[in-house]
Parts: structure tokens; sequence; C-alpha cells
């Protein structure tokens, strides 16, 4: 239904975007895994018709550009930064833009009843959104998203600077409308958010999609072995072939088996203190992909965090 | 562009709504007309009742001594009025045309050989009095006569003077020709017997007691003085623009429309910054992926703004016409409304391209908008305003705001002396909206 071909943007010299390919069908959640400045926003912005493409093309469900004002109808978006009306009450938002979509009367009460519930703020749905904390207006900011109910929901790091309950409230409404059949785009930097509500994942770095494919096998792909490390204070007997090196008090090394390799060194006879087991996860396949951690790579994020977070309350 | 139909005004309620909501914005466009209007209006108006005595000037032409005591007693019998002598016939008359003074009292020559004696002809005073001040007349003619009668007085106690009148009167009646031998003998007579009476006459009788309506009540069979009137044409005082200031009625006919102007100026800014508003809070965004055109957008923002506006002048229409202004033509006010209205939202869609933050586009509007009040007669009225700003103001769409609704309300404006204002201020609406829109469509789709 969605169909992005060979899209590219830039901003005078920064090239946000470089040839970005892909497909989306009902009932899916694509996860748009990148770091700060990876491209996502701008991606969802050419998606919206917000920005022009430089070249390629874009196809909305229904078969129309997004540059045509109809075609738009068929999505939402829910944009990184609060979208809202501090002045208007959470009810006059939300009938606000569904006005946008030709809703009125009967219909329009409707879905803005329903997106209020979706947000969870009944009881507060005729206070002005000003008083509203940084959880409410991220979960108002979804819900104007929803409003005029369209197929495809493209959702822009929709958990940033939200408290864990919200977080929470965000993923169970994201998998029921994944349930009810929309298409829809979660773009976020946290790999445990995509991993948890994503099927498929595309990985963006620096405007290029590095990667897009079921998680599952992003990580069979790019994942590499499990990382096992044992905390081992005194220096081992010199009988027991260690699978790693000693160094600083631990044993490090990487498998395929982690499991079995511990029974063996346990049967061997040796002893130690403790035991992490790091499967491969999205970080290890963006850390193989990039050579950079998406943590480290997204620093510069958590400051953007903060400030969001200030500024929404 | 069905579609534009139900979403303009969709997008226009929303701004009229919050801007309702938003008290800094609503003082701007509400509060400062109205304490503007209230407090110019006020110390205007106080101005002119502080400047309310009457004036009159009198010129001697005699200088005699009898001239100078009629003046001396009206000064002293009338210290509420501000009486203006010295000047000469000429200037004083121009004063009266002007409306600088209410009347002009001249003393020709030969006054004071016949003021206040009963046998002589009366003597000719000559009064210009400013005809648009007829409650006015009729008071001034009592005060002469009162102080004529008073002179009058004066002079039949000083015997000596009478006596040399009455000498000079035997004189003239004795050599006239006009008359025959036996009137001027028994003239003669008559006035030798006067004579006679004021030789007899106690020095510290008293004069004639004139009342105070003597003036008004004078019969017809004795007169102090012949008063001659000088008809003269009120020459009406006019303003910069060359409409009689007469015209104004009260104090709120010019501070209302200079007011309103700042009402309008808020408004224009207001829009102007709540579309920079929306990009910075966003829901900018959503209007753009909604699924309307950029141009829904600025005409939802056009539209809210010009209502406002019209919003604005009309409050303060009726307000100024709850406190007694009563526009001339009040004809002019609804095409002149709409047409200053029309203007500042072209106005407004223009600020709004200028900047990206709210910051700069207020700073800068607010910048422009006192430049053009300033020039334009929203500082100054329009009426004060010198000329070389008046030259420079023809440029800022605060004048022409300002002159068609003066024009309405106290300039008296016809259909064709309106027609420029009212074509200045579309033209210039009309130029501003299809520039400042097509830029502000070019930005809100993303052709940046
Ligand atoms: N309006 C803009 N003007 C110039 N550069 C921009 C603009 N928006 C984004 N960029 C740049 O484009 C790149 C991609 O940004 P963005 O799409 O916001 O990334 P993400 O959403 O993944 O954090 C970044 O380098 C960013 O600095
Ligand atoms: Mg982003």
């Amino acid at each position: 239904m969605l169909s992005v071909q060979h899209v590219w943007k830039s901003y005078g010299s920064v090239q946000a975007v470089c040839d970005i390919s892909l497909e989306l069908s009902p009932g899916e959640v694509l996860g748009l895994l990148g770091p700060n400045g990876a491209g996502k926003s701008t991606l969802l912005g050419l998606i919206a018709g917000l920005l022009v493409p430089d070249r390629g093309n874009v196809e909305l469900p229904g078969g129309g550009s997004p540059r045509d004002p109809r075609a738009r109808r068929s999505l939402g978006l829910a944009p990184q930064s609060l979208s809202l009306y501090e002045g208007l009450t959470a009810r006059e938002n939300l009938a606000f833009f569904a006005r946008l979509y030709g809703l009125r009367g009967e219909q329009l009460r409707e879905r803005v009843s329903a997106c209020l519930a979706l947000a969870g703020l009944e009881s507060r749905r005729n206070d002005r959104v000003a008083t509203f904390s940084g959880g409410m207006k991220r979960r108002l900011n979804l819900a104007a998203a929803l409003v005029h109910d369209p197929p495809l929901l493209l959702l822009d790091e929709p958990t940033v600077g939200v408290d864990p309950q919200t977080r929470a409230h965000l993923f169970d409404q994201v998998e029921r409308l994944r349930d009810e059949g929309k298409a829809i785009i979660y773009a976020t930097h946290y790999m445990e958010e995509a991993s948890r509500l994503c099927k498929r994942v595309a990985i963006v770095d620096h405007g290029r999609l590095l990667a897009l494919d079921d998680v599952d096998r992003l990580i069979q792909a790019y994942g590499g072995h499990s990382q096992v490390t044992i905390v081992l204070r005194e220096s081992p007997p010199e009988s027991i072939a260690l699978p790693g090196p000693w160094q600083d008090g631990t044993v490090k090394w990487e498998t395929n088996t982690p499991l079995e390799d511990l029974m063996r060194l346990a049967q061997s006879g040796l002893e130690w203190e403790e035991t992490t087991i790091r499967s491969p996860d999205l970080e290890t396949v963006f850390l193989r992909l990039t050579g950079r951690s998406l943590r480290d790579a997204g620093a510069s994020e958590e400051t953007e965090d903060a400030r969001e977070v200030e500024a929404g309350s | 562009m069905t579609q534009m139909w139900h979403l303009v005004p969709t997008l226009a309620t929303k701004d009229l709504r919050l801007l309702y909501r938003d008290r800094v914005a609503l003082f701007f466009v509400v509060g400062v007309p109205i304490v503007y209007g209230l407090f110019f209006g006020a110390i205007s108006g106080s101005f002119r009742s502080g400047d309310a005595r009457l004036k009159i000037a009198i010129v001697d032409e005699d200088r005699s001594e009898w001239s100078q005591r009629l003046i001396k007693i009206l000064k002293e019998e009338y210290p509420k009025i501000r009486w203006r002598t010295g000047w000469d016939r000429a200037k004083a008359l121009d004063a009266v045309r002007r409306g600088n003074v209410v009347a002009a009292i001249v003393l020709p020559k030969g006054f004071g050989d016949r003021a206040g004696i009963f046998f002589q002809e009366a003597p000719e005073l000559q009064l210009a009095i400013d005809p648009s001040r007829g409650a006015e007349s009729g008071f001034v003619r009592g005060i002469l006569m009162e102080g004529m009668g008073k002179l009058a007085g004066q002079r039949m106690r000083d015997r000596q003077s009478m006596k040399r009148s009455l000498e000079d009167s035997i004189r003239a009646i004795e050599s006239s020709s006009e008359m025959s031998l036996p009137a001027r003998t028994a003239l003669v007579a008559a006035l030798r017997s006067f004579e006679k009476f004021f030789d007899e006459l106690p020095e510290d009788a008293g004069g004639l007691e004139v009342s105070k309506d003597e003036g008004e009540s004078q019969g017809p069979e004795f007169e102090f003085a012949r008063i001659e009137t000088l008809e003269l044409t009120r020459q009406s005082k006019t303003d910069a623009l060359g409409t009689p200031l007469s015209n104004v009625r009260t104090a709120w006919d010019i501070s209302f429309p200079q007011a309103t102007i700042w009402g309008i100026l808020g408004c224009a800014t207001t829009f102007a910054v709540s579309l920079v508003r929306e990009r910075r809070q966003g829901s900018l965004v959503r209007l753009q992926v909604a699924p309307i055109r950029p141009a829904t957008i600025v005409g939802g923002k056009a539209l809210a703004c010009f209502v406002a506006v019209v919003a604005v002048i009309a409050m303060m229409l009726v307000l100024g016409t709850a406190l007694g202004m009563r526009p001339r033509r009040p004809e002019l006010l609804l095409p002149g409304i709409l047409a200053t209205a029309f203007c500042f939202t072209g106005i407004m869609a223009c600020v709004a391209t200028i900047g990206r933050s709210e910051e700069a586009v207020s700073g800068a509007a607010w910048g422009a908008n006192i430049v053009m009040a300033m020039f334009g007669g929203g500082m100054m009225p329009l009426a004060f305003l010198p000329s070389w700003m008046q030259i420079i103001g023809y440029v800022s769409p605060v004048r022409w705001a300002i002159l068609v609704l003066e024009g309405a309300i106290w300039r008296d404006f016809s259909w064709s002396e309106a027609a420029v204002p009212l074509a200045v201020l579309s033209g210039v609406g009309l130029i501003a909206l299809v520039l400042g829109s097509t830029i502000l469509r070019l930005q809100l789709s993303g052709k940046r």
C-alpha cells in the first residue's frame, strides 16, 4: 500500500535521505531505527508531503502522491515535536483537526470521543492543552494523528520524553492499531522499542538505508555471536582451556553455543562468580553495520530528550 | 473550491478562538485602542473647555479719553471676558473671520465727541460678530449697551465735559443751515436750560442707573449708541487637510479613529505572529499534512484577521457613538471598514513572511507599525500633523485608514473625496495580499 521508491533529499550540503526505498502493507509496524540525525524525520516528512523529494517517488495508500491534498487523507502523522494548540482544549484540538479532514456532526463527535479515550484523556477533555503534562500532550499528539482514522500512520519518536506508564500505554495503542490493520511506520532511536513493536525494521544512518528485514533475520545476518563474560578473580589453573583470554579478572568470548561452553567449563572444574550472556540484538546489528553503537551515535539525542521534556512540561 | 468554503472558516474560527483566549494579544487588540481613545479624547476634551472664555476684540480708532473710558468700563464690568485691545480694525475683523474672537467692537474716530451725550446723535459703534456664534450676539450687544450707559452716566457727572458738550451742541445748532431759525432758537433755548440744570446739579448726585438688560430692552425713544453691524462671513478654521475644524463635534471624533488604528495594527501583528507561532509550536505541520492546500491555510489566517479588524473598528465606533460621537456620513463607514480590514489583512500576510521566529516578526512588525502610525496620524492626529510629515504619511496605510474613518465621522467626505482613501486601501490590500500569500504558499508547500 505505501511505496517509497529511491527518494533523495538534501538540505544544502547535508544529504538527509539518500536513495531510500521501502514498502509497507496493512497490519504491519515497520521500525525506522537510527540515531539522531539519521534522516528518520526527513523520510517521514517526504512520505507525508511536508517535503518534496529531490529525486524519487512516494505513493500513498490509494495510489496518490503526498503532494496531492486528497491523497494525504489516507495518512496520519504524529510529529516528533508536539503539534497542538496549547490555547485549545483536548477536545477542541481533536475536533479542529477532524474538521480539516471533512468530518462533521455525529461522525466527528464519535471520532473525537474515540480518540480521547485512546489517549486516556476523557476526564481532561475540556482542559486546555497548556495545562497538560508532557506525557498527556504526547498521547494527545498521537490521538490527533488518528482522528480521521487513516490507514497509514507515521509515528515519529512517539515516546520521547514520556514517563514509563505513558510509554507502556503508547505501546499498547500501537499494537492495537496494528491489529486493527493499520500500516504503521514507527521511527525511533530506541532499539528496545523497535524490537518489541516491529516485525520488520529499517536501519538508517546518515540518510542511508543500511538494512531492511525482519528483526530475527537481521540479527541472524548481522548480529554475530552471543557474547559471554564470566568473572574469575583468581588466575585459572593451567590445565583448563579457557575459551578466551583472562584479563582484569574476567574472561570474555563470543560463541554461538553459550550454554554448552559454560557447561563444559563447569565440568572441567572451573569456578567463577558471575556470568553475563549477551545475545545479539539490534544494537549489535547496528554496531556491525556502522562500526558505532546506537547509543553512542545517538548520544546527543539524550540532551534533546531532556529539552523535549522541559518544553513539554 | 467547495472544500475551501468549509475549511477557511474552520481555520479562521480556530484562530479567533485562540485570540480570544490569549489575554496579552487581546489587550493589544481591544484594550489598547479603548484606553488610547478614551485617554486622548478626555485630555483634548478638557483642553477645549479650559479655553471656553469669550474673547472680544476692541479697536480704538478714536483714541480719546472717552473711548479709553469705555474700554476701562467694559474690562472692569466683565473681567471674565478676554478683551483683546490694541489691534487695528483689519486684524480684529480677521480674528472674527477666523473664529479666534467672538466679536470685534470698533470705536470709530469721533466716538468720544458724542458718546454718552444725550443731545447728540448717538455715537456710531461698529460691531462685527462671528455669525456662527448667534447665541453670543445678543449678549455682546447687551454688554456694549450697558457699557455705553455707564459711560453716559460718567459723562453726565462730568459737568465740565457736559457743559462743553452742550456748548459744542449749541454752537453746532446755531450754525446749522439745515434747521429753520425758529427750530434752532427753540433747541438752543432748551439746551441752555439744560446747561443751567447741570450747573445746579449737586456734586454727589448719582448718574444714570443702567439696568443689566438695558441693552436689549433698549426702547426706541433713547439709544446710548447706534450700533452698526459689520457683516462678516466666517472663514472657518481648517485643519492641515482643509476640513473646517468646526466640523469636529466632540473630542472623540479625533481620538477614536486614531485609537482604532492601534487595534487594527494589533490585529495584523497578532495574526502575522500567530502564523509563525504555528510553525514553532508544530501545529502548522498538521495543517500542512492535512488534505488542504497552502492557499487555504493562508485564507484561514486572512479571514480571521479580516474579521478581527472589522470587529475592532465596529467596537470602537459603537463605543464612540455611546460617548456622543455622531458620524456625519455613516454610509461611508461600511466601505471604509471593509477597505481598511482588507488592506491590513494584506499587510498581515506580508509581515508573516518576514521572519521565522515570533520575536523577529513581532519586533519587525511593531517597528513598522510605529513608523506607519507616526507619519500616518496614529500618534499625532492627522489634523495637526506638520506638512512634511503629512507628505511622508502618504505612503502609510495608517493615514488612509484614519482618513476614511475621519471622512465618515467628521470630515464629511463626499463619495468622491472618500474614493481616494478607499482606492488606496483596497489597492495596497490587494497587492500586499497577493504578494504575501504567494510567498507564504511557497513557504508552506515545503519548497524552501
Ligand atoms: N530544516 C532543516 N534544514 C537543514 N538541515 C536539516 C533540516 N532538518 C534536518 N536537517 C538535517 O538533516 C539530517 C537528518 O535530520 P532528521 O531527519 O531530523 O533526523 P532524525 O529524525 O533521524 O533525527 C540531520 O543532519 C539534520 O541536521
Ligand atoms: Mg527526528
